[in-house]
């Protein structure tokens, strides 16, 4: 060891002192004064909370048995948060026995009427006295078990029994039998929130790079021991495992077997980590794989409400097998060009900046319908048209990979009626509405074929409905359906199943129930249509929820089409319109008729 | 009081008698090993006082600066708190659809309130949007809504709620001002509940909005700064003591070597020297310790010197004084025959004359064989003899002299011989002298002779109950030509220096010649030797300082007086030491002699002095 005053000892005091002073120099030196701008990650990396009702009063002896009515159904809305709330209305023997099932929703409660109850059966002498309240709503839909939104319009009448119980008026006897939540449009929305599942579309299916298609659910905003998104989460993986026999049932195929369970799932920020026993754990890595796409599909899901994740870790009895983020293998509907018949049997093509493109003449007779294909490396876009011919109409088809289009007619039977729309889907089928029947031509195939469906609709001509309008989605397997009922027009989709070559459509479902006489529709996005009434121009959500008015629809309005950013009207009066920005919301890009845009 | 203090103590020494595990006398032994290294550590006392005294310091440093930081965090969370709750009151309180009494529209107008007030992520809270209880019921039927707490039912403390309510009493008379509390909430993100700041207002009409921030960040920042105040601390504490432990060093080496050198210096490396660096205070030490050292050695030189040369001159006229001596010596024998023929003066005068010569030869004897001692010119001759043998056989002249005195000697030998290697001259010349002088210094009592052996050593002890000797001429006995009395006669002849020659015949030996006295007691000279020659003596087998005794151990002389030591002089022998009786072995003797001498330590002890194998300078 170097001793006190040597050279070596002065030297090492020497380098200390200077590392020192660096030090102290350095350290005041930290404050940022100047830098380059940096890019910024964006998202929040806290848990997503919702809005939870706080448990509602319960009756109190100065109340009317009509307060207590409307007290039980607003305390309903926080069935899932408190289940208790709602049973301190009912009576005590059925306060213990109510486990209501499928949720009603009504648009508004009218102001109910009390009477006093004369059973019409003779009944063991109730206790004390008895009151009758009765009010009279307008029915919007029920909620399935499995969190679909199922339309059932009508008026119905609901009648509660009331027994005072210790001064206090409590429901002893509910509407509908007690097995559904009678819940208020407001308050339903307040309590279940919109998302989706996600499906593989055939042909395809999982097993080779298949695609997603949505199946909308309205999942309630669990629970009460929790104002997250993990029981939410749980919920709607469920959903997928489930067999839920929906409107999609048949025509989507899912990568988790039968038998698959969710032993949990938790969440680590913005990732998922879902972990899957049962049947899961006897199937192939490619399998898992398949799995983890529907799983991030669906939580990661950004339509109608905030994603639960960005990203899932899928676990297969505790081991982690896939993990990290991949793109949504989501069909959207994509930009594309402008088409619209620009006189008889013309056809004109503009382009994004509404410069003409093409033009072509197609057939002789005038054109009801059109529908045209985005371009490709492979092949230029192509339009399909449907012309009348008198007797019906003919399909007019350009030979797949023709330049110029060579066009191949195809007459539709002649049951009445020029086609009402043309519609081509991803798999290269066009789709047609002739005569009130559906007809699709298959890619490849020579002739066109009638599609039987939907079945829940009854026939035309018997007082039921016919189909005006129908526009495939994307992923070619759900349609979008303009249907003329004796209540008037209608929204409904329904899915595409094919057998054994032969193709059907599944149960129509209806969407957009606020809207009255809609007379035109098309795709928006995956989750969305665009649908044109006499007044306006509205967003539907396939989740069957209100629509969302885009705005007042010009003068005229008989025709709508959309690529997802852009929108087209065709108007009586021979004008293709456009929104603009300048001082009328609408400016004429052409004169014809007909918009569509390419798919 | 004090029976219980006693009770304690007592309690405390039965704990420290009981039996102890191993890994607890380990332990104990670990501590000892311990406290006695900090004794004799200044360095390390150094480094212990500074290693704490530096925890206190930063410990009391740190914890105001963390009060600070903490006070400071705290202070930034609730400003930020106040102005996201100032900002939702003022969203809340201008929104129509609170101004008005409840009324069915209400119910979703808090909900859309809460939603618009709910965090988007930035600064995480939970809000609550509620009635007052009061108006909970018909027409709105709602109690309010929560977002961001964990449970639908958040339960706020009662104080905080009955402040809120009285600040909506006073609405419309003073101005509704927020109270907030701290307590600890469960959220959505942390079912435990976690600490906060709990923020409530009324607003509107009958309206009352909460807020709760959780401290979760602060109290994560606080714990990280806390963490690295407290390694830094540590970090600190510990390098200051590291500091304190070199710049120790720094003093404290020089200062250990220089200690060194004095012990070398002592041990007689004259040349040992300390190194001299600098100027300061360490150098000045080295300096003056080399100049101390060098004057040591210059003098000791000279002294060595000055005794060489005595010595020298000692030899030389020894032996130059011997050829003459031999010329008188011869004369004087001629003068000595033929004394009768001479005239009464002139016979008693060769007389006088023979008998002086014959004491001047044996003083030229003596002197030069002390002389050989000091030229390191002595030779050990030694063979395995029967010690007792020389014993007997030494004691010829002494028990002539004892027989004139009317004493006698006794001999306590063991049975079996006491074979060691020795050289067989100068132990029967130790003897001799021992018992010439046991008997010349008996004043007319017996003196006894003890023998004994053990595995390693033989010793003789020769006792006498005579004068004795006075406190402290135990180590001058051996010095050359002292004597006890110088007045007393010298009945026997004597130079002055046969115990200091037999001093140095023990000591070529390796072994070791001691005395013992008491005024008015006796003596004892006690001889031991190694068995083996080079052989190292660890102890003797027979005590020197004698116990009480009983009469019948130590052999009274009839007639005599008890002595103090419960011995007499010239008693007849009748105990178990006669001569021939077996005391073989250190437990023979301990049964005769004295538990205090066999304990004796080898080397000098109290009155006694030992003359071993000691260094001398």
């Amino acid at each position: 060891m170097a001793e006190p005053g040597s050279p070596r000892t002065t030297r090492w005091l020497a380098a200390v002192a200077a590392v020192a002073a660096a030090g102290v120099v350095a350290g005041c030196a930290t404050v940022p004064s100047g830098d380059q701008p940096q890019q910024i990650s964006t998202g929040s990396s806290q848990i997503q909370a919702y809005v939870q009702p706080l448990p509602p009063p319960g009756p109190k002896q100065d109340w009317t048995p009509t307060q207590v009515v409307l007290g039980f159904l607003h305390a309903s809305a926080s069935y899932a948060f408190d289940p208790a709330a709602a049973r301190q209305y009912l009576a005590p023997p059925l306060s213990r026995n109510w486990n209501p099932g499928p949720v009603t929703v009504v648009s508004s409660v009218e102001q109910p009427t009390q009477l006093p109850y004369h059973p019409q059966v003779a009944l063991p002498a109730p206790a004390g006295p008895e009151r009758s309240v009765e009010f009279t709503g307008q029915r919007l839909a029920t909620l399935s078990q499995t969190g679909q939104y199922q339309y059932s319009p009508g008026t119905s009448t609901y009648q509660f029994i009331l027994t005072q119980v210790q001064g206090v008026w409590l429901i002893s006897t509910l509407p509908l039998g007690g097995q559904s939540l009678l819940l208020t449009q407001s308050d339903f929305e307040q309590v279940f929130q919109p998302r989706n599942l996600f499906f593989f579309a055939p042909p395809n299916s999982w097993a080779v790079n298949g695609e997603l298609v949505p199946d909308p659910v309205y999942a309630p905003l669990q629970s009460a021991d929790s104002a997250l998104n993990t029981n939410l989460a749980a919920g709607l993986v469920r959903g997928l495992l489930t067999d839920r026999g929906s409107w999609l049932s048949g025509a989507t195929t899912t990568a988790f077997p039968h038998g698959t369970k969710l032993l949990g799932i938790t969440f680590s920020g913005q990732t998922a980590i879902v972990n899957l026993g049962g049947a899961a754990a006897h199937t192939s890595p490619s399998a898992h794989q398949a799995m983890r796409e529907q799983l991030l599909a669906t939580l990661g899901s950004k339509a109608y409400s905030t994603p639960l994740a960005h990203n899932v870790d899928l676990e297969i009895d505790g081991k982690m097998q896939f993990s990290g983020g991949n793109g949504l293998l989501v069909y959207e509907v994509q930009s594309g060009s402008l088409v619209y018949q620009a006189g008889p049997g013309q056809v004109n093509q503009l382009s994004s900046s509404r410069s003409l493109v093409t033009q072509a003449q197609v057939g002789a007779g005038p054109i009801s319908a059109l529908a045209a294909t985005q371009a490709t490396a492979q092949s230029p876009s192509q339009v399909a048209v449907a012309a009348e011919n008198g007797a019906g109409c003919t399909l007019y088809v350009p030979a797949p990979g023709s330049s110029p289009a060579q066009y191949r007619s195809y007459p539709l039977s002649a049951s009445g009626g020029p086609c009402t729309s043309l519609s081509w889907d991803a798999n290269g089928n066009v789709w047609a509405v002739a005569g009130q029947h559906i007809w699709v031509l298959g890619a490849g195939t020579r002739q066109p074929v009638t599609v039987s469906g939907p079945q829940n609709l009854q026939p035309a001509g018997s007082g039921g409905a016919s189909v005006l309008a129908l526009q495939m989605a994307p992923d070619g397997v759900r349609a979008a359906l303009l249907v003329r009922t004796a209540d008037g027009n209608r929204l409904m989709l329904a899915a595409v199943t094919s057998s054994h070559g032969v193709k059907s459509l599944g149960t129509a479902v209806t969407v957009g129930t606020s809207l009255s006489g809609p007379i035109a529709l098309s795709w928006y996005s995956s989750y969305d249509l665009l649908a044109l009434t006499r007044t306006g121009i509205w967003e539907v959500p396939l989740t069957g929820g209100a629509a969302k008015s885009l705005g007042p629809a010009p003068a005229g309005a008989v025709s709508l089409a959309s690529d997802g950013s852009s929108l087209a009207v065709g108007t009586s009066h021979g004008e293709i319109l456009m929104p603009s920005d300048g001082g009328s919301p609408w400016s004429k890009v052409a004169t014809g008729s007909i918009p569509a845009y390419s798919s | 009081m004090k029976g219980a203090a006693a009770t304690v103590r007592a309690s405390y020494r039965s704990w420290l008698a009981r039996p102890r595990s191993a890994t607890v006398r380990r332990l104990r032994r670990r501590l000892r090993q311990v406290r006695d290294r900090y004794r004799h550590s200044l360095q390390l006392r150094v480094t212990t006082a500074t290693l704490i005294l530096c925890a206190v310091v930063v410990s009391v440093l740190g914890y105001i600066l963390m009060q600070h930081l903490v006070a400071g965090i705290y202070a930034n969370m609730q400003q930020t708190a106040k102005i996201i709750s100032d900002e939702g009151l003022a969203t809340a309180g201008n929104a129509t659809d609170f101004s008005e009494p409840p009324n069915p529209t209400s119910r979703q107008a808090m909900w859309h309130l809460t939603q618009n007030l709910a965090s988007t992520g930035g600064t995480p809270y939970a809000v609550e949007v509620t009635l007052l209880p009061q108006f909970q019921g018909p027409p709105v039927y709602s109690s309010g809504y929560t977002v961001g707490f964990y449970r639908s039912r958040p339960q706020f403390p009662q104080k905080l709620i009955s402040d809120v309510y009285t600040e909506w009493k006073g609405r419309g008379h003073v101005a509704q001002r927020p109270v907030s509390q701290w307590a600890s909430m469960a959220l959505a993100s942390s079912p435990r509940p976690v600490p906060g700041l709990l923020i409530g207002a009324p607003f509107g009409s009958d309206y009352e909005l909460y807020y709760f921030f959780p401290l979760a960040a602060e109290q994560q920042t606080i714990a990280s700064i806390q963490q690295s105040l407290l390694v830094a601390g540590i970090a600190v504490v510990f390098l200051l003591a590291a500091i304190a432990w070199l710049v120790t060093r720094w003093v404290v080496v020089p200062v250990r070597l220089a200690a060194q050198g004095a012990r070398r210096l002592s041990a007689g490396e004259l040349h040992q020297r300390m190194e001299v660096r600098g100027s300061d205070e360490l150098a000045a030490l080295a300096t003056s310790f080399n100049e101390m050292a060098a004057s040591l050695q210059e003098k000791l030189e000279e002294l060595e010197d000055l005794s060489q040369v005595q010595r020298q001159f000692v030899s030389d006229v020894s032996h130059e004084l011997r050829t003459p001596l031999t010329t008188i010596r011869i004369a004087s024998d001629v003068m000595f025959g033929a004394r009768d023929s001479m005239d009464p003066a002139a016979g008693r005068s060769a007389e006088l004359m023979q008998g002086q010569l014959e004491r001047f030869e044996s003083l030229l004897t003596d002197l030069l064989e002390i002389s050989r001692y000091d030229a390191n010119a002595a030779t050990l001759d030694a063979e395995p003899v029967d010690v007792c043998t020389i014993v007997l056989q030494s004691a010829d002249i002494a028990q002539q002299l004892a027989e004139r005195r009317g004493t006698r000697i006794e001999f306590r030998l063991p049975a079996e011989p006491c074979i060691a290697e020795v050289d067989r001259r100068r132990v029967e010349r130790i003897l001799r002298n021992l018992l010439l002088n046991a008997v010349e210094h008996g004043e007319n009592r017996d003196t006894v002779v003890t023998v004994a052996m053990d595995s390693a050593a033989v010793a003789v002890s020769v006792r006498d109950y005579g004068v004795g000797l006075r406190p402290g001429e135990e180590q001058l006995v051996f010095d050359r030509f002292w004597r006890a009395d110088p007045a007393r006669a010298r009945t026997s002849g004597g130079t002055g220096l046969g115990l200091a020659i037999a001093l140095e015949d023990a000591r070529l030996h390796g072994g070791w010649l001691e005395a013992w006295g008491e005024s008015g007691q006796g003596s004892v000279f006690r001889l031991t030797l190694p068995r083996v020659v080079g052989g190292d003596l660890h102890g003797s087998p027979l005590p020197l300082r004698p116990l009480p005794l009983t009469a019948v151990a130590d052999g009274l002389a009839a007639g005599d007086a008890v002595a103090a030591d419960g011995t007499a002089a010239g008693a007849t022998a009748s105990g178990s030491a006669a001569v021939g009786t077996a005391a073989v072995g250190p437990d023979a003797v301990a049964d005769t002699a004295e538990a205090a001498d066999a304990a004796e330590p080898a080397g000098p002890s109290g009155q006694a002095a030992t003359s071993g194998a000691a260094s001398r300078g």
